[in-house]
């Protein structure tokens, strides 16, 4: 074929400088360190470049986050460790102060003790992180949880999260009212009392009074009807129209029930309804007894039957004054004797254990009831012990000053049982983040090696290529210069 | 004949032909030439006594060596290369652009919710928030100066087609004046005016590197030139002229008109730098420009309503986080941060669950989403009344009853088979006449529930606003980053903000490595047909020296036939 001599320069020319284009390009890549020096050289790569970079970044922000949590846990775990042997510290002194060999004197001085751990601990439930946000309110970060030792909880029972992998949320937070408060138990003792009718020992009639549907309790009442010829006259002045020989039946409100009078008063008579104060009152001491739970107790007091005066011909052995003992389906017995200590197991292996103290002069069908329930509602641990401290400067421990001893060894212990929980929660969060980030990394450096799989050159190739291109240059330029000396005109 | 007239000829011929080979020798790097030969023939024998004697040589004609066919392929394949040239300088520009990392959207998105995930760590931290702005502005403006950077190819497409139009007009004007020039040179001359023949193929492959033409050659000399579907450029000698329009629905685009009347034939045309502009136009920067206009919008309106839902850390609405407000006029370009205060940065849900103390079982009621879609949505007041859940296991099948103001509805739950059971809320069909339009939240129920176990779920400014810990809003703007909210099929986003972007560089680094393809390919297509082109029109100086010294000797061997006969005419003389 023939050859144009212009073209043929042009034609080397233009591979010459095709030559330097590709060397230029390979001596930036080698250079910069980079395969894909824009997106078109590589478009399936690129893209997968942009994904891989975007998977690196969010396993990136993923373990920063984790880094944020784990911290958060070990501030929140700092608290509870502190707050734990607090409390423990707590129930040893106040196991001391329980101890009846104590003066009061010393009491006073375990209190004030208790009532110092008290403060650290009401400091530690209102701890703050380094953003000055509450540890313990909830989403209420701003909310001081705790105002005192008896305030209620200000926060609310928002937990915040904090993601550290796809779709993986760790809490960072626990409100204060699932970490300080646990539900309570007190024992209470409720006496029902049984109404005493009694008529005024001047009156001149036989009007009388009876009473039905008393629901009074425990309420200390009484109440003189004066008979004006026409009506009973109460001592508030309320009006009761009687005509005898009756009867006639009035509903009272305070105490709730109904009084019914009847048979033929004359004027001035007085009839008086009452709780019988003053003639004597069950008391009831609680011993011990272990805090645990147990259904009402009810004592219901018999009095003594001495004898049956109306008995003929032979008079009958009286019946000595008796509690019957019932907590709804064990029943037992027992004489009365004032002053007496009985312990319940020990009449039935069926009650619980529970050592009482009786004293007073009961009335017939006076009722005393016992009962250790959880409350409904949580306390904070920082009430239960304030109130325990309190009963013990007022030398004030027993059954119906709650709490009694075993009621806060028990609280104590929930309220303790509760920070553990939290504790445990947060150990198994920080055990979910050390697993995550584990996966995370792997994520990350698998990411990367994919990533410079893609991006990175290879620079013993790129090197090879280099040297392959200059020497090919170098070729195409010796030649274009030897080829351009071969002409005829230089043997004209 | 003489033998004197006969040496006169080849002298003459000879001439006509060094003259040739010094013509070709001094063209040899001119543009657009073909070299040129001289056809020599024999002249009329003279007859006398019975035979014909030679009467030496004669130029029949100087005519240059051309092959139409090549040349028309040349044309193409200049046309072609040059289109896949210029669309691949402006797609590279294009690539590299959305490719580095300095204006990549790619990192922009990654830091902008990288910050959101830091306030949601911290969500009281003012620094946190402040770096959330800051990411938001810088997001902003790598859209705004992508907008800028695709606009200002836009307006260098427009320029040069310009400038390209003007091209093409002169050489047009050109083609048609040598049309002319032609027409009158040819008429009854047996030789072609082949320089003039050369200049205007010349000007018709320039005119080919601006737009794809096709010829027409006319029996008078003058060739037609046409572009596109067949509208004739030059006819004749008269040209007809190009012109660049504005198109009428879009004033960014400049098109190509036709004619005096500059009707737009952008459409039809092909080929060349024109058609590289167009068609980079067509397919790469209008394209981009919809992909982040769309992206753009897409995102301002997803992260607008789901800050909208929420609460700032004063308790006050959220509104929109990204501006502008005009759905219409939200795109690239546009996009701005509407929050100035890292205070009003809404990360608060407008709801709190209370969960009962009360309650023994261990079921636990979640807010896993607050729908803010409804325009008419106000988080300060997203519930008329507290919506509170008691579960009931008298219920067939046990569920909760949910009472909301002062009506009732009812969700099954069974915490066996379906613990951590989402549930929209919105579907619930309340009792009352009419019923109370159900609240916008699903919930997520878990847990094992006692009877009478119940919830209260209550707007969270109900007596002040006071969960400024609360950082459920700022993870569920950080979910968008990945959850699927564009391009919406049957309703249902297919592609995260992430993806859409992706695509987008995968599609404009396709085309682009698709057009240097292309362009390599036709530049070697051009390269091989020039080659054989050349091979045959093209002067190769070793021939013309070769033939310098053929005609040389010719012509020395004419000099002796005049010398000879001189001697022959003086040996005569002598005789007499």
């Amino acid at each position: 074929m023939r050859i144009s001599t212009a073209h043929l320069f042009d034609q080397n020319l233009s591979a010459m400088l095709a030559q330097q284009t590709k060397l230029g390009k390979t001596q930036l890549q080698v250079s910069t360190g980079d395969r894909i020096l824009s997106p078109s050289d590589d478009p399936a790569g690129s893209v997968q470049l942009l994904n891989l970079q975007r998977e690196v970044s969010l396993s990136e922000q993923n373990m920063a986050n984790a880094d944020k949590a784990e911290n958060k846990q070990m501030i929140q775990e700092g608290v509870l460790d502190s707050t734990t042997s607090i409390l423990q510290r707590v129930r040893e002194l106040a196991v001391q102060g329980l101890n009846a060999t104590n003066t009061q004197a010393d009491k006073q001085g375990i209190a004030l003790e208790i009532n110092q751990l008290n403060q650290q601990l009401l400091a530690s439930a209102n701890t703050r992180d380094s953003n000055g946000d509450y540890l313990f309110s909830g989403f209420k970060s701003a909310t001081q949880p705790y105002a005192n030792v008896n305030g209620d909880y200000q926060g609310d029972e928002g937990q915040r999260n904090i993601k550290v992998g796809e779709g993986v949320l760790i809490a960072t937070n626990d409100p204060g009212n699932s970490v300080f408060e646990a539900p309570i138990i007190a024992t209470t003792t409720s006496r029902s009392l049984s109404p005493v009718i009694t008529a005024n020992i001047t009156n001149s009639g036989d009007g009388t009074v009876g009473i039905s549907n008393f629901s009074g309790g425990s309420a200390v009442f009484s109440e003189t009807f004066t008979f004006d010829g026409t009506n009973f006259v109460d001592g508030g002045g309320t009006i009761y129209p009687y005509t005898a020989p009756g009867p006639s039946s009035f509903n009272l409100t305070t105490p709730p029930m109904t009084v019914t009078f009847s048979d033929t008063p004359i004027s001035g008579d007085a009839l008086t309804v009452s709780s019988g104060l003053g003639t004597g009152q069950a008391e009831i001491i609680i011993d011990s007894g272990s805090g645990e739970t147990f259904s009402p107790i009810s004592l219901t007091y018999q009095a003594e039957i001495i004898a049956n005066p109306v008995a003929t011909p032979t008079p009958i052995v009286g019946v000595p004054a008796q509690y019957q003992i019932s907590d709804g389906t064990n029943s037992v017995t027992v004489d009365y004797v004032a002053g007496m200590s009985i312990d319940l197991s020990e009449l039935d292996p069926n009650f619980t254990s529970l050592t009482l103290n009786l004293t007073g002069s009961p009335e017939e069908g006076d009722q005393i009831v016992i009962e250790r329930a959880q409350t409904d509602a949580s306390q904070s641990m920082f009430k239960t012990i304030n109130n325990f401290a309190n009963a013990l400067i007022a030398n004030n421990i027993g059954p119906n000053n709650s709490p009694n001893n075993g009621d806060f060894l028990t609280n104590i212990s929930a309220s303790l049982s509760s920070v553990i929980n939290a504790r445990a929660k947060v150990g198994a969060r920080l055990n979910s983040i050390e697993q995550q980030n584990q996966i995370n990394e792997g994520v990350s450096i698998n990411m990367q090696k994919a990533l410079s799989q893609i991006k990175d050159l290879d620079y013993a190739e790129a090197v090879s290529r280099l040297s392959l291109q200059i020497t090919g240059l170098q070729a195409a330029q010796q030649s274009f210069a030897k080829v351009q000396g071969l002409t005829l005109f230089n043997y004209l | 004949m003489s033998m004197l007239n006969i040496g006169t000829s080849a002298l003459v011929t000879t001439q006509a032909s060094l003259s040739t080979t010094s013509h070709n020798i001094s063209n040899a790097n001119t543009e657009g030439f073909n070299r040129q030969r001289v056809v020599q023939g024999t002249q009329i024998s003279s007859f006398s006594g019975g035979y014909y004697i030679g009467s030496g040589a004669q130029v029949d004609s100087v005519e240059r060596i051309f092959d139409q066919f090549l040349s028309d392929q040349v044309r193409v394949f200049t046309s072609q290369e040059r289109q896949f040239d210029t669309f691949s300088t402006f797609a590279q520009q294009v690539d590299d652009l959305l490719g580095s990392p300095e204006l990549s959207l790619n990192s922009g998105l990654q830091g902008f919710f990288d910050s959101i995930q830091d306030v949601a760590d911290d969500p009281t931290s003012i620094p946190a928030r402040q770096v959330m702005i800051t990411q938001a502005d810088t997001l902003a403006n790598r859209f705004n100066t992508l907008d800028t950077q695709l606009n200002s190819f836009n307006a260098q497409v427009n320029a040069n087609l310009e400038t390209e139009v003007n091209n093409v007009n002169v050489l047009a004007k050109g083609i048609a004046e040598l049309n002319q020039v032609i027409m009158e040179s040819t008429g009854g001359s047996r030789t072609p005016p082949n320089d003039l023949l050369d200049q205007r193929d010349q000007l018709i492959n320039l005119l080919s590197s601006y737009i794809s033409v096709s010829t027409n050659e006319q029996n008078n000399g003058a060739i037609n030139v046409f572009i596109g579907n067949g509208q004739g450029l030059v006819v004749g000698q008269s040209e007809i002229a190009l012109s660049v329009v504005v198109d009428p629905l879009d004033a960014s685009r400049s098109e190509v008109g036709y004619g005096p009347s500059a009707i737009n034939v952008s459409a039809q045309l092909s080929g060349g730098s024109i058609g590289g502009l167009l068609s980079v136009r067509q397919d790469i920067i209008a394209p981009a420009q919809a992909e982040i206009d769309a992206l753009a919008a897409g995102m301002i309106q997803a992260v607008n309503e789901q800050h909208s839902v929420g609460l700032t850390i004063d308790g006050n609405a959220g509104g929109n986080f990204f501006g502008p407000n005009d759905a219409l006029l939200q795109d690239a370009g546009s996009i701005t941060v509407a929050i100035i205060s890292p205070r009003d940065i809404a990360i608060a849900l407008p709801v709190l669950t209370a969960t009962n103390t009360n309650n023994t079982g261990t079921a636990t009621l979640n807010i896993k989403k607050v729908d803010g879609s409804d325009p008419l949505f106000d988080p300060l007041n997203p519930l008329i009344s507290d919506l509170s859940f008691s579960f009931d296991s008298s219920l067939i099948p046990p569920g909760y009853t949910v009472s909301y103001a002062g009506e009732t509805a009812s969700i099954d739950y069974n915490s066996a088979s379906e613990n951590g059971k989402s549930f929209d809320l919105s579907l619930l069909v309340f009792t009352g006449t009419p019923p109370p339009t159900p609240p916008a939240l699903t919930i997520t129920l878990a847990g094992v529930p006692t009877n009478t176990d119940n919830f209260t779920v209550g707007n969270s400014t109900n007596g002040g606003f006071d969960s400024v810990g609360d950082n459920r809003n700022a993870l569920a703007l950080g979910e968008l980053q990945l959850s699927k909210t564009l391009n919406q099929v049957n309703g249902n986003g297919t592609q995260s903000f992430g993806d859409a972007y992706g695509i987008l560089v995968a599609n404009v680094a396709t085309r682009t490595n698709q057009s240097d393809v292309g362009q390599q390919t036709q530049k070697a297509l051009l390269d091989q047909t020039t080659l054989r082109y050349e091979s045959i029109s093209g002067v190769n100086l070793d021939e013309e020296a070769a033939n310098l010294i053929k005609f040389q000797q010719a012509f020395q061997a004419a000099s002796q036939i005049i010398t000879v006969s001189n001697t022959v005419f003086e040996a005569l003389i002598r005789a007499m």
